[in-house]
């Protein structure tokens, strides 16, 4: 029989199924979200029996409480940079990756050793290149990351990142962009961060009003659960901003820009394929000097 | 900035893109209160022209008027080209409005020469100074100091920049002296002295003083321009790992010679020796004419592009110097002067000393295992960690990210089996096989079709070498 354990899809959860399967000495083979759970229940609920779940499945209710001890224990065992690496995997966001870190936290909390190091061990090496593959997308976001100055004064960007960089990119931005608000927006998953000078917090876009860009949000940045493809939103066309939002002379300066990316082009070398082997085609929408090609 | 800006600046973008430095690494910086930008140590590309190359620094030339008459160069007095300059606040709110947007990480300022060496360097300081003083910006800036420049100037340089270059352009003083008629080494090497002296003796204070202003912190670099003189490419790497000796050179960048000027009868048109060998592969990427399979006389047409593939195998070989402990004199001895286009300079060595191999990573040092074509840094470091908890074998090492199609020809049996020693893995090593062989096995598969693969010699362990 197959051991299921049932979470909310969050980090928080995913530790407080750590928790859980220690306590109750019993390991999960899979990972499911909840609703997946309730799906799968359907129908027997039909047939009008109780909606019973499968014996061998169980509910883990997230708790910070759970979430924090496992975090603690992780991170004696780990050095700053396995811990680091560990949360860049979860925002993978990738297929089966719940089940993978899940199985990595249990060897490391198994171990003896500082295991980091044993890259020869499949789970560990593969939890490495997860981590490896968000990594890089975020350093490359933050090159291919463009604002666009609003007449607000807001500097806004659209991002449409494979992984959930987003909350990997904020250090960097703060720092570099510090004397300007700023909101990089992730498209796909349809959430934002808005940096107002004084910190960063979560933000959702709204329609646009009359007086411009529009969005609410709350304080703090709760990491994102799953990934939802929305439609684009109003105020974007294919992750530009809508013109009229935009201040006076930022078409000049985009304008600019253009003509130098066309200016420093090598005529003699002309090589596309390169050109997307470094930057693939799936950022050009947001690109401002290639957008709408 | 206006419309007029938009058009200088095509102008002087168009003139400045053949410096093909784009570095924007080897300083990591925070930001000031109340400034703008930061440096990432690890460089940053944030977007890639249309011939795949990275833009990272908002690469442009002050001004394009030039007294100098350089063969090479787009620029020269005798071209007929339209000219132009940026007033110092104009490119200093260009640069501003293109690092809010995060388009760039900084600046690469450079510029033709203006009545004077000198003359020029003050008009580009006050770019630096308007920038780093009034703007309070802290991202990149690579300045490039012109040939002839006094000591006092560049000095200054160095305090506002991050990084400074003098472009060597041309490997040999003679074909120097013959392509630039206004410059010669003196006032090339004169330049990358002072900012040399200016690093050490940063270095120096900065022990002895707790706040001493840094001095062009990432170093110096230099650029030599392939193809437009008939150096060769041994000539230009004992060049290069002289260079590196010396303290803070950072970088040589080589530069492809792109025919900007048609003919011009200073340039190498009819010299063999620097363009027939490379014609004469058929490796993709050189320009060679299709299909031809085996060497044939090429008929040199009077300037012709210099391969990529030529620039690319110089690029490696320094990179074997800087990362991989190889000397310049082992990449390339006297009786072969010219970079092997069809193999990297690494197998190029591996194929000339098969005494070395076949080895075991499960024992080998670090400095040994570097030679070992398949196993790049990364994952040599991650042999030495991985082999303390078990013996590799070769499923092993593709997970430590060996590219065991290369690798294997090198490698004793006892690493590159599978676990368990099944035979049927086995390749031959380049013992047994012989190093034509590998070298046929080692080609790309173009140009490995285009050729009969040479038998594999009779399996002879002793075998003496060439
Ligand atoms: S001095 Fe510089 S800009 Fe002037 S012709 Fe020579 S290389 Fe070109």
């Amino acid at each position: 029989m197959k051991n299921i354990y049932c979470y909310d899809k969050s980090f928080e959860g995913l530790l407080s199924v750590v928790f859980d399967a220690y306590t109750r000495k019993v390991f999960p083979d899979a990972l499911q979200g909840m609703c997946e759970a309730v799906e799968a229940s359907a129908p027997s609920n039909a047939a009008g029996a109780l909606p019973l779940l499968p014996a061998n499945s169980y509910q883990v209710s997230s708790s910070p409480e759970k979430a924090g001890r496992v975090f603690t224990a992780l991170r004696k065992k780990l050095s700053a940079a396995g811990v680091h690496r560990l949360l860049a995997a979860w925002l993978a966001e990738e297929p089966g990756g719940d089940l993978l870190i899940f199985r990595f936290i249990r060897l490391v909390l198994d171990s003896a050793t500082l295991l980091e190091a044993n890259c020869g061990d499949a789970t560990v090496f593969e939890l490495g290149q997860m981590a490896r593959r968000v990594n890089r997308e975020r350093h490359k976001l933050m090159g291919f990351v463009r604002f666009q100055k609003t007449a607000q004064g807001v500097y806004f960007s659209a991002i449409a990142p494979r992984h959930n960089v987003l909350p990997l990119l904020l250090n960097h931005f703060t720092q570099r962009l510090a004397d300007q608000p700023w909101i990089i927006y992730d498209c796909g998953r349809r959430y934002g961060m808005y940096y107002d000078l004084c910190g960063v917090r979560e933000i959702w876009l709204d329609s646009p009003m009359q007086d411009g860009l529009n969005w609410h949000g709350g304080q703090h940045a709760p990491v994102r659960k799953t990934m939802q493809a929305g439609p684009s939103d109003p105020v974007l066309q294919d992750g530009r901003l809508n013109e009229s939002l935009l201040a006076e002379g930022e078409t000049l300066v985009q304008n600019m820009w253009r003509g130098y990316f066309q200016a420093a082009v090598i005529k003699e070398r002309i090589n596309p394929k390169l050109q997307r082997q470094f930057m693939p085609r799936h950022y050009w929408p947001y690109l401002t000097e290639l957008a709408g090609k | 900035m206006n419309e007029g800006t938009l058009k200088k600046l095509k102008i002087l973008a168009e003139s400045a893109k053949y410096d093909v430095s784009c570095s924007s690494s080897g300083v990591g910086r925070r930001n000031i209160p109340g400034g703008i930008g930061s440096a990432e140590s690890w460089g940053c590309c944030h977007s890639f022209t249309e011939d795949g190359r990275c833009i990272s620094l908002l690469k442009v030339l002050l001004s394009n008027y030039c007294i100098y008459d350089c063969a090479y160069c787009v620029n020269r007095a005798n071209n007929d080209i339209p000219r132009t300059a940026f007033s110092v606040s104009e490119l200093v709110d260009l640069t501003i409005a293109f690092y809010r947007r995060n388009y760039i990480e900084g600046l690469f300022l450079s510029s033709a020469v203006l009545k004077s060496p000198d003359h020029t360097m003050d008009m580009m300081l006050k770019v630096l100074r308007e920038l780093r003083l009034t703007q309070r910006f802290n991202g990149y800036i690579h300045m490039k100091c012109i040939p002839g420049a006094s000591q006092e100037l560049v000095r200054q340089a160095g305090l506002y920049a991050d990084r400074l270059s003098v472009n060597i352009e041309i490997p040999s003083e003679g074909n120097l002296k013959r392509l630039a008629p206004d410059k010669d080494y003196q006032s090339v090497y004169l330049p990358m002295r002072h900012i040399q002296q200016g690093i050490l003796q940063s270095r120096e204070e900065s022990r002895r003083f707790r706040h001493t202003p840094r001095f062009a912190p990432a170093g110096q670099s230099t650029q030599m321009i392939i193809g437009a003189s008939p150096d060769r490419d041994r000539e230009i790497l004992l060049l290069s790992s002289l260079l590196y000796k010396g303290p803070g050179l950072k970088r040589v960048y080589y530069s492809g010679f792109v025919p900007v000027n048609g003919y011009d009868s200073r340039l190498p048109a009819a010299s063999p020796a620097a363009f027939a060998a490379p014609v004469a592969s058929n490796t993709p990427g050189a320009s060679g004419l299709p299909g031809s399979s085996v060497s044939p006389v090429q008929p040199i047409k009077p300037i012709k592009l210099v391969p990529k593939v030529r620039e690319h195998r110089l690029y490696q070989a320094d990179w074997l110097m800087r990362f991989y402990h190889f000397e310049a004199e082992e990449i390339l001895d006297e009786s072969s002067p010219d970079l092997d286009l069809e193999v990297d300079p690494k197998i190029a060595w591996a194929l000339r000393h098969p005494e070395f191999f076949p080895l075991d990573v499960n024992t080998a040092d670090y400095a040994v295992i570097l030679r070992v074509p398949g196993i790049g840094l990364k994952s040599a470091q991650r042999i030495i960690a991985a082999r303390r908890f078990r013996k590799l074998s070769a499923d092993t090492l593709r997970q430590l990210g060996v590219v065991l199609s290369r690798a294997r020809f090198f490698l004793a049996d006892s690493c590159a089996l599978p676990a368990g020693g099944a035979a049927h893995g086995r390749s031959f090593t380049i013992q047994e096989a012989g190093p034509a062989y590998v070298r046929a096995a080692l080609l790309d598969k173009k140009t490995r079709q285009s050729r009969a693969v040479p038998a594999m010699r009779q399996l002879s362990l002793f075998d003496s070498i060439h």
